[in-house]
Formats: structure tokens, C-alpha cells, sequence
């Protein structure tokens, strides 16, 4: 099966083509804005990017036929593809639109599949992607499921129960902000510039995790539901009596450290009881965040100790912030389960939530 | 200018829930404030006693949620939007935002609104600031 796939539901806009030859990926190419961008023009991606999709998209497409088919007439590419796959929801639905309208354009030109993907989902596949450790083989898949994801970015935070491809069910989410929002407005208050939760990373790792107690929003609740906007307005709290230092660049990594410590033991504890109460098989992290290496090296030793029989998966980091070969992915699982879309019938779901 | 000090959570509650009253669609509300002054948790609020069901979740990532509301309240929708990751007004137009704000059966709600100042030539337009009190308590003007 051959698969294009748009990804455009917040700032990144994307494209990438996957095939799957009996359960392993036999070919994949993928590209983001910022690389076709600078590519053609050597210019500079904006932070917020929502209003540039429409512009990009084109450009994007372009290069992605021409690396597929060595030419950049997409009527090539479009005898290429089996499945046109983009982004349905949740995100901005402005953003959303411009990537889904162009799929079910091009699903009807060509006379293609269409299938519109969940975005969360997406970056729970991206375990599947080459250089992950998983292969998607859509019959021996009995030893991953059932599995426990974390899905953590700037948007979101969630525990989900996966029983198989496609098949989730909610356990919980943030009430507020999510953990990846935690980190940039921790970084914004001290200082740092923004995205946030790269800088904190640095500098944490050269301070000491222990040097300040920073509250762990609802770590002990048994629920499963996570709460930020508490912790954001105690680090407000702490460095208006602590201004003063913010200068000694010891107090600020140690601070750093400490965030990342506070945000990571409440990701890490939460997830670590909600394997244990499902008895899962396997933990998933994936998303944004699912980059920084506390908690990657946290979760993984916390697995191991606690649930030795837990197979711990995380994605490659590059393929952790925003991106279409996730959605190609996710777009194979859905499309090899027959659920496709009616382009003249179907249209974009800011709001989707998965398993739910 | 008013100003009502709010000792916690459970008083910011009691006002949204009068501030809701008040609504019956098209206004378009500013909320201006701090980092962790409270414009968030106030959006929630104000969402709860407009009958939202959906999870009210801090917009700054996706810039843009429009929620349904009850339908015994005037308003349909309620557009929940976030200007901290944004440069000026052409970004916010950009997204859209002029197909929600000032819709006759849409309350359009914008944290950090004072990144945006082009936001004021809306004739329905509210203004709501936060400020930190002493203790826990915070300071609202409108």
C-alpha cells in the first residue's frame, strides 16, 4: 500500500509518502515546511505558522513528488498513491482545513482513497516508523497490545489504553495545561525564550533535580487525569521571592533541573500506576515532549524496576514534534482496517478526541 | 472601572457564573493578566455555566477552540482564543478569527488580548483584568 499523507493541524505543515510491502516499510520519504522552505528560499519558518499552510502546502507537495518520482508533475505522484491521507482533528481549524481540503481534492482528482487521521494518533504510530523499534506486521501484533501511551506536547497530555491497532480508550487528560505548556511558561517566567522546554532540558542538565520542591500536581490522585496550571503559578510564586538570583546562573539550572524533575515524576508516576492497573504489555510515549531525555531515561527505569515484564517503546526523536510520516503511518493501520472517508461527506474535527 | 477582589477559586466561580448571566452572544471579551493570574481557570468557569461540555483546556498551543454551549443559553458557541504565541492582529486574522468575534450567536473569549489592541474597535467589546493580591487572592477589573 502506498500512502500520502498531509499533516497541517497546528504549526508545522508536512507531507510524506510511505509504502508497506507485506508488514514492513519498503519505501518512505518525508518533509516538513521548514526543510522545503529553506530549500527553495534559505528563509526562516514563523513561530506561529497557521497562516502560512496554504502558502507552504503547495511547496511541499512539489518536492515530495519530485523525491518519489523524480518529477515534480504531481499527475505522476497521483498514479503512485493508493491512499491520500491528512490530518481530520483535533487542532486549529483553520490550520486543519487547508491540509484535509487539499487531501479530499486530491482523493477525487485522482480517484484515490481518502482517510482522515487523528493527529494524537498519528504520534502514537510514529513508534511504528523506521528507525522505531516496532514493525507495523498487522498479524503478529499480539505481542505490543494491550499497551499503555502517554501522549505529551504542547497540547496535549494523556494516558490512553491502545487494545490494538486503532482501538483506544481514554484514561485520562490534562484539566489545564498541558505538561509541554508547563515547561515554556516555567521557561517564559525565568527568562528563557520560547519554546521553552528545549532550553529548560539544557540547562537542567547541569543543575541538581533536588534543589527546590516544586508541587506534583495530582501524582498521588489514583484517577488518571493530569493538572498543570497549579504548578505554572507556584513557579510564578517561587521566583518572585527568589528575583533577585535569577542572575546567578547556578540558581537558574538548578531551577531548570527542578521543573523538569516536578513535570517528569508527575508524567513517570502517572503512567508508571495507570501500566500497572491495566496490565498492559507494553508502554508507548509519544509527542513532543516524548524528545526530552529525563523523561525517556525516567520512564525507562522506572519500567524496569517497578514492571520488569513491561516492554517500554519510545519513537526516534526526530520524529517526536509535528509531522506527516506519523499521519502516513497511523493512515496505513486505518486504511488496512477498510475505515475510509467520503471526501464529499467528511470534513475536519477540531475538537476529535481519541478514545473517547 | 470596577475592581472585586477574589479570595479563591471557589469566589472566581460565583462571579462567572453572574458574568454568564450577563452574555446573550456577540460580545467579544479581553482578559489581560499574568502568567498564572487566573484567565484560564476563569474560561473554564465561565464555560461551565454556559452549559459547555466538552474539557476547557488552555488554548496556547492551538490558538483557537470553539466550544457548544447549552442550548437554554443565548449564545450557541463560545470562542476560546489565546494571543500569548501570537506577533500582531494580521496573525489572529489569519486564523480566522473574524468568523467568530462578534457573531450574533458566538461569546468570543481572548486571553492576553492586550497583544492585540486592534481588538478594541469591536463594538461589543469587554476588557476583564487580572492582578495578583496579596496571598493567594487576585484583583479584578473591569
Amino acid at each position: 500500500m502506498r500512502i500520502l499523507a498531509i499533516e497541517s493541524s497546528c504549526d508545522e505543515s508536512a507531507a510524506a509518502f510511505l509504502e508497506v510491502k507485506s508488514g514492513r516499510i519498503s519505501r518512505f520519504e518525508t518533509l516538513v515546511a521548514t526543510q522545503a522552505i529553506h530549500a527553495k528560499y534559505g528563509g526562516v519558518v514563523p513561530e506561529v505558522a497557521a497562516r502560512e499552510h496554504s502558502a507552504t502546502l503547495p511547496l511541499i507537495l512539489e518536492q515530495l513528488a519530485e523525491r518519489v518520482t523524480g518529477s515534480s508533475d504531481g499527475r505522476k505522484l497521483g498514479k503512485t498513491v493508493d491512499v491520500v491521507a491528512a490530518t481530520r482533528g483535533p487542532g486549529l481549524v483553520t490550520s486543519l482545513k487547508v491540509g484535509y481540503d487539499t487531501a479530499k481534492a486530491l482523493s477525487l482528482a485522482w480517484g484515490k482513497k481518502l482517510v482522515g487521521v487523528n493527529h494524537i494518533e498519528g504520534h502514537i504510530c510514529s513508534v511504528w516508523l523506521p528507525g522505531a523499534p516496532l514493525e507495523p506486521a498487522l498479524r503478529d501484533a499480539k505481542g505490543v497490545f494491550p499497551a499503555l501511551v502517554l501522549v505529551v506536547s504542547g497540547g496535549h497530555t494523556e494516558l490512553l489504553l491502545m487494545k490494538g491497532y486503532g482501538k483506544y480508550r481514554l484514561l485520562g487528560a490534562t484539566r489545564d495545561d498541558a505538561a509541554g505548556e508547563a515547561f515554556d511558561k516555567a521557561a517564559k517566567l525565568m527568562g528563557l525564550g520560547y519554546p521553552g522546554g528545549p532550553a529548560i532540558s539544557r540547562l537542567a542538565a547541569e543543575g541538581s533535580p533536588a534543589a527546590y520542591a516544586f508541587p506534583r500536581p495530582l501524582m498521588q490522585d489514583p484517577e488518571h487525569e493530569f493538572s498543570f496550571s497549579g504548578f505554572k503559578t507556584a513557579v510564578r510564586y517561587f521566583l518572585q521571592k527568589e528575583k533577585a538570583r535569577l542572575s546567578d546562573p547556578v540558581f537558574v539550572r538548578d531551577v531548570a533541573a527542578s521543573v523538569e524533575q516536578a513535570i517528569v515524576d508527575v508524567l513517570v508516576s502517572k503512567t508508571v500506576r495507570a501500566a500497572a492497573a491495566t496490565k498492559v504489555r507494553t508502554v508507548i510515549v509519544a509527542g513532543g515532549v516524548a524528545a526530552n531525555a529525563k523523561l525517556r531515561s525516567t520512564l525507562a527505569s522506572s519500567i524496569a524496576v517497578k514492571l520488569p515484564s513491561v516492554r517500554f517503546v519510545e519513537p526516534p526523536v526526530k520524529y517526536c514534534t509535528d509531522n506527516a510520516a506519523m499521519i502516513a503511518m497511523a493512515a496505513y493501520f486505518r486504511a488496512a482496517g477498510r475505515k475510509f472517508d467520503m471526501p464529499a461527506k467528511s470534513d475536519v474535527d477540531p475538537g476529535w478526541e481519541l478514545g473517547r | 472601572m470596577k475592581t472585586v477582589e477574589i479570595k479563591d477559586t471557589a469566589e472566581l466561580g460565583k462571579f462567572a457564573t453572574k458574568y454568564a448571566a450577563s452574555l446573550k452572544g456577540g460580545e467579544v471579551i479581553g482578559l489581560v493578566g499574568d502568567l498564572g493570574a487566573g484567565k484560564t481557570t476563569f474560561v473554564q468557569l465561565l464555560a461551565g455555566s454556559l452549559g459547555v461540555k466538552a474539557a476547557v483546556k488552555s488554548p496556547t498551543f492551538i490558538l483557537m477552540q470553539v466550544l457548544e454551549t447549552a442550548k437554554h443559553t443565548g449564545a450557541h458557541r463560545l470562542c476560546h482564543v489565546d494571543a500569548y504565541r501570537l506577533k500582531d492582529w494580521d496573525e489572529l486574522a489569519a486564523i480566522g478569527f473574524e468568523d467568530y468575534a462578534g457573531e450574533p450567536n458566538t461569546v468570543t473569549i481572548v486571553e492576553w488580548a492586550d497583544r492585540v489592541p486592534e481588538i478594541h474597535r469591536f463594538p461589543a467589546y469587554k476588557e476583564l483584568t487580572f492582578s495578583f493580591g496579596p496571598g493567594e487572592s487576585r484583583k479584578l477589573s473591569f
